[in-house]
């Protein structure tokens, strides 16, 4: 029976891939379906949109920090998803008089992020050169990426601080610092720690999931939204999974 | 507002030039990142020795490739606080001495070795006392954050997160007459039933999210590498 287990659990594990992957590709080709089942309001995506656009109104700045995980690892997926954020907020955050300025806490990411800046730049035909103090490396560590992003968050030219990606409790600094200069904060995690930072201290905090959402919610009629109807309806068969077991083991203890 | 977000691409229209061009070079990436994905991917599902080595010497171009991204991450460091010195904002005191510990770091470490007593001193001198200054200093700051709540919105799920905050302060300590609440039972189940299902939702969500990113990118539906 121990030595069946690892393989039954690799073909599991391989279902699980086909099926969800089967699901992807389905809802990718049938768009209206995909958008049928993800449809929902997210509040923090809202205020985004609309805190960027009286930023570049009133010439003031966004701070994107995409945090500390990089885009090899566990924290891969977050931090892909913070970059569709960067994508879908630049076009417009770059044509502020005082243009978005983007940190993190991992090399790999910022890398990224200047990618996705300059091909944002080539793409609005912006006639400025990007700064290389607009994508900073603020640190390698996660305190040292916090107090280094504190001069940002606090700065009186940034009129709204977006937090998405991967932190941890030293995100408390960068929102405090952002609470006291009175600035627009949007903030989102997946890291339990960070999240419940994020929920005492802003007022729509993006709650793990809806990070990989982004995409789906700037754009509602791209691609994005195949995963995330996807992920809705797996997420039913799981819910399904576990009252079927919590049931079968409340019929076996009668 | 002399622009608004276009849903076809997330543009300004005025600005729209998102025609991608499905071409030779980006078929390319998407193939190289599709197979490479497939492969370390499999080597999770299935134990045969070709597709481990390949799988693993994937992960080794990964790791080199990672230690060449960190000196191009230091090099950013070092851009973004010679201009800041040269602009004379007003941090660049700030930005002096932190290039100046930059580089006396790079040299001790370069030229000592890592485990040697200079570096050892560094670490535990310099750069663990300040980690430990700044965990202090957190403290007070998730204090802040928690009076500040209140101007949050305060409805109905926030009112259960201070009531589960106090609880649990309350059941933490002795104040003489409070046993009598038994509010560490009460505590035991708010952290042992509760927050673990509420954490273990989180989490869920949050792999099934990471899967789905994932399968996008490995189908190609995603393609961050080839904008």
């Amino acid at each position: 029976m121990s030595a069946w287990l690892p393989i039954t659990i690799n073909i599991l594990g391989l279902l699980v891939v086909v099926f969800f992957s089967t699901l992807v590709y389905y809802f990718s080709q049938s768009r209206k379906n995909s958008k049928r089942i993800f449809e929902r309001d997210i509040p923090a995506y809202s205020k985004m949109k609309r805190s960027v656009e009286v930023a570049v109104e009133t010439g003031n700045r966004m701070h994107l920090s995409l945090g500390y995980g990089g885009l090899i690892g566990p924290q891969a997926a977050i931090s892909f998803s913070s970059l569709k954020i960067l994508e879908k907020t630049s076009p417009h955050a770059l044509l502020s008089e005082n243009p978005a300025i983007i940190s993190c806490g991992d090399p790999s990411l910022n890398i990224s992020a200047h990618d996705v800046l300059e091909t944002t730049a080539r793409n609005i035909e912006l006639d400025a050169k990007l700064e290389i103090n607009q994508n900073q490396l603020t640190g390698l560590s996660p305190f040292s990426f916090a107090v280094g992003a504190l001069q940002l968050t606090s700065d009186r030219k940034t009129s709204v601080n977006i937090l998405s990606g991967s932190f941890d409790s030293e995100s408390a600094l960068m929102l405090d610092s952002a609470e006291r200069s009175e600035h627009s904060t949007i903030a989102g995690s997946a890291n339990l720690i960070a999240l419940a930072v994020f929920f005492s201290g802003t007022i729509d905090p993006i709650i793990g999931e809806e990070l990989f959402a982004a995409g789906g919610y700037f754009d509602p009629d791209s691609k994005q939204v195949s995963g995330m109807a996807a992920e809705d309806i797996f997420r039913w068969v799981i819910i399904g999974i576990i009252l079927m077991g919590t049931l079968l083991n409340i019929i076996g203890g009668l | 507002m002399g622009h608004h977000w276009n849903h076809s691409d997330g543009y300004p229209i005025e600005h729209n030039r998102w025609i991608v061009k499905r071409g030779l070079e980006e078929t390319i990436l998407v193939l190289i990142a599709g197979v490479s994905g497939c492969i370390v991917l499999s080597g999770y599902f299935f134990d045969i020795r070709l597709l481990n080595s390949v799988r693993l010497t994937l992960l080794n171009y990964a790791a080199i490739l990672v230690g060449v991204v960190m000196i191009i991450g230091g090099v950013n460091i070092i851009r973004v606080h010679r201009n800041k010195i040269l602009a004379g904002s007003p941090s660049s005191a700030h930005s002096l001495v932190l290039l100046t510990s930059f580089f006396a770091t790079i040299a001790i470490v370069a030229f000592f070795g890592i485990t040697s007593n200079y570096s050892a001193w560094i670490y535990e001198n310099v750069l663990i006392p300040v980690e430990r200054s700044l965990l202090a200093l957190l403290a007070v700051v998730l204090l802040t954050l928690g009076v500040h709540i209140r101007h949050n919105n305060l409805n109905l799920f926030r009112m259960v997160f201070i009531l589960t905050v106090i609880l649990s302060l309350l059941s933490a300590t002795e104040i003489p007459g409070i046993e009598k609440l038994r509010l560490d039972q009460v505590y035991q189940w708010l952290a042992g039933v509760l927050s673990i299902g509420g954490a273990r939702g989180i989490i869920l969500g949050v792999a099934l999210g990471t899967l789905a990113a994932g399968l996008r990118l490995l189908m190609g539906i995603d393609r961050p590498y080839s904008d």
